[in-house]
């Protein structure tokens, strides 16, 4: 897989001895991301590389010095000028930290002690949102917590999933799952969510029966994810131009041992030792 | 300020099911014994033919010394009855090896490499059988666009289906095959910072579908920009711009998924709202919106 090189997770070089406690020997490793979402990046470079699966949701931010202007900077030479265009990205900032991990099978020694570590190298940042981790039975969520208003005073902020939302009962593609989830909570929010980039080929193919009944939306979308696949996660991404609201991302994790979560043992039978007569003999 | 991080154990409740119209549809009956030759639990060689349903060929046994029997018989839906025949007997014959034997069983999808059942023979012995043999793998595929989707918020993808083609395997019928990320993909529609993440991958990778006896896909491939990216991204100034992944296509084998092909993937965003879908070759474009 491309990792951009803006996001950098290499082992560092020093090498701690084994934990107190501890039966594995462990080595600290060094996390490097500078982008308009450093939080995001981390995120993302724990999914890639780590058997753990960590969704993600944008602020909202306000305050002028969290978001960059980028118009004439993304702007193709080959498109036809268009006056009204422009285009706001979190601003963001350099974000760094190592962490430990195992040092035979490189799994992180403690997942909450990381996203906190990565939270609070956020927040020691002092600019752009402040998140908080949130644990389910198969999953670690980063949601927002506060963001700095208009005038610069950091306020709180929750996050958009935590409402609850209602999604008529129905039968129906995984992907129109997720369509109607995002109706939901653009309903119940007044936030404007939309399905972003997914993996179509599987979400067009599962399906079934939904229904949410003022369930929180988090929990109703963790389930769609865990319909199709346990290595799916999200990044829930607002554009700080306001006219796109957030896009609903979905993407694939790391697996443990890099295996593929998959299928059957489609392995011969050998049944020489059950049959000692073969089907030609010779008479005698 | 100093704002603790806050964990919080959330219980999932489980209130609704899935369970239809998911992949476990794919067709999974092997349409062929041809192929790639047969080795069994007792060491003989089957290289088989097939017409329809009408198996023919031969085995090579052991009576004493290697031999060749004529086959004949039929294979269905998997399923396969062939019965061998020893071309020397002949009534009464001292020495000689009995006249007949018959295997009964099936081919196992979706690998289609591996079959196992019982047999009996004309001395009314009878036992079990497994047999073997190597993958048969398709040589390159062709792509095929089939339509648009007509989803909503997915108008802008097409549906595209792949037809297996050469390699030792005839047909591939009841075979399953799956994508696969491989490294090389663009995507100049992306920026940094954009709401999406950049396409240079396959989003898919391990989905997968069946292969029908007309060696084609049971299912679609849908591949392109959807409809709100395509807004973002000409509202971006974006446009011209374009996706191109590379997709590995892979194919089931008892062994697990052998690679057989790459297709060069392409999603473009044009200028006078034009969008255009391509796969290995087969592109389609269409005014949007």
């Amino acid at each position: 897989m491309k990792v951009r090189s803006i996001v950098a997770m290499t082992a560092s070089v020093w090498i701690l001895g084994p934990s107190v406690g501890a039966q594995e020997p462990t080595k600290r490793v060094a996390l490097n991301v500078n982008e308009g979402r450093p939080v995001a990046a981390a995120v993302r470079a724990l999914n890639e590389h780590q058997a753990i699966v960590v969704t993600y949701e944008d602020p909202r931010y306000e305050f002028q010095v969290d978001i960059k202007d980028v118009t004439l900077e993304v702007r193709n030479p080959e498109a036809p000028p268009n006056p009204a265009a422009r285009v706001l990205v979190p601003r963001g900032g350099p974000l760094a930290l190592d962490f430990t991990v195992s040092r035979t099978t490189n799994e992180l020694a403690s997942p909450t002690e990381t996203l906190q570590q990565i939270l609070n190298a956020a927040e020691r940042n002092g600019t752009g949102g402040r998140f908080e981790v949130e644990q389910s039975d198969r999953a670690f969520h980063v949601v927002p917590k506060a963001i700095r208003n208009a005038r610069g005073a950091w306020i709180e902020q929750g996050s958009i999933l935590d409402a609850p939302i209602t999604i008529p009962s129905g039968e129906m593609s995984s992907f129109q799952m997720l369509t109607a989830f995002c109706a939901a909570v653009s309903e119940a929010t007044g936030a404007s969510v939309h399905v972003g980039v997914v993996p179509l080929n599987s979400f067009n193919r599962h399906g079934g029966l939904i229904k949410a009944d003022k369930e929180r939306a988090r929990d109703v979308l963790a389930r769609i994810l865990e319909s199709v696949s346990d290595r799916l996660t999200w990044y829930l991404l607002y554009d700080p131009g306001g006219k796109f609201g957030y896009a609903l991302n979905i993407s694939t994790v790391a697996t443990r041992g890099g295996a593929e979560a998959s299928t059957e043992d489609h392995s011969a039978e050998s049944p020489t030792d059950a049959v000692p007569t073969s089907p030609v003999v010779i008479r005698q | 300020m100093n704002m603790t991080t806050n964990w919080r154990i959330v219980s999932a409740s489980l209130v609704f099911s899935f369970g239809f119209a998911n992949a476990a549809a794919i067709a999974q009956q092997c349409s062929h014994a041809e192929g790639e030759p047969w080795v069994d639990t007792y060491g003989y060689t089957w290289t088989l033919s097939q017409s329809g349903s009408s198996v023919s060929g031969t085995v090579a046994v052991f009576c004493p010394s290697p031999w060749l029997w004529v086959v004949e018989g039929d294979e269905s839906g998997g399923q396969i009855d062939v019965t061998a025949w020893n071309p020397d007997w002949w009534p009464g014959a001292e020495n000689a090896c009995n006249q007949w034997f018959r295997y009964q069983g099936s081919i196992q999808a979706p690998s289609c490499d591996s079959g196992s059942g019982s047999w009996f023979n004309d001395l009314s012995s009878s036992g079990t059988w497994a047999w073997g043999k190597d993958c048969d793998i398709p040589s390159t595929e062709v792509s095929e666009f089939i339509e648009w989707s007509d989803i909503e918020y997915q108008r802008t993808t097409g549906r595209f289906k792949g037809i297996l083609q050469g390699g030792s395997g005839p047909d591939f019928g009841g075979r399953r095959v799956q994508e696969d990320i491989e490294p090389g993909g663009t995507d100049s529609c992306w920026f940094p910072d954009s709401i999406y993440p950049p396409n240079t991958n396959i989003s898919d990778p391990g989905s997968q579908t069946g292969i029908g006896t007309d060696n084609r896909y049971t299912g679609y491939d849908t591949f392109g920009w959807m409809e709100i990216p395509v807004l973002y991204y000409r509202s971006a100034n974006r446009a011209p711009c374009e996706a191109a992944p590379l997709q590995q296509m892979q194919i089931a084998c008892s062994t697990g998924y052998e690679d057989y092909a790459v297709n060069y993937m392409s999603a473009r965003i044009h200028l006078n709202n034009v969008v255009c879908v391509e796969r290995e070759g087969d592109a389609e474009c269409k005014t949007w919106p």
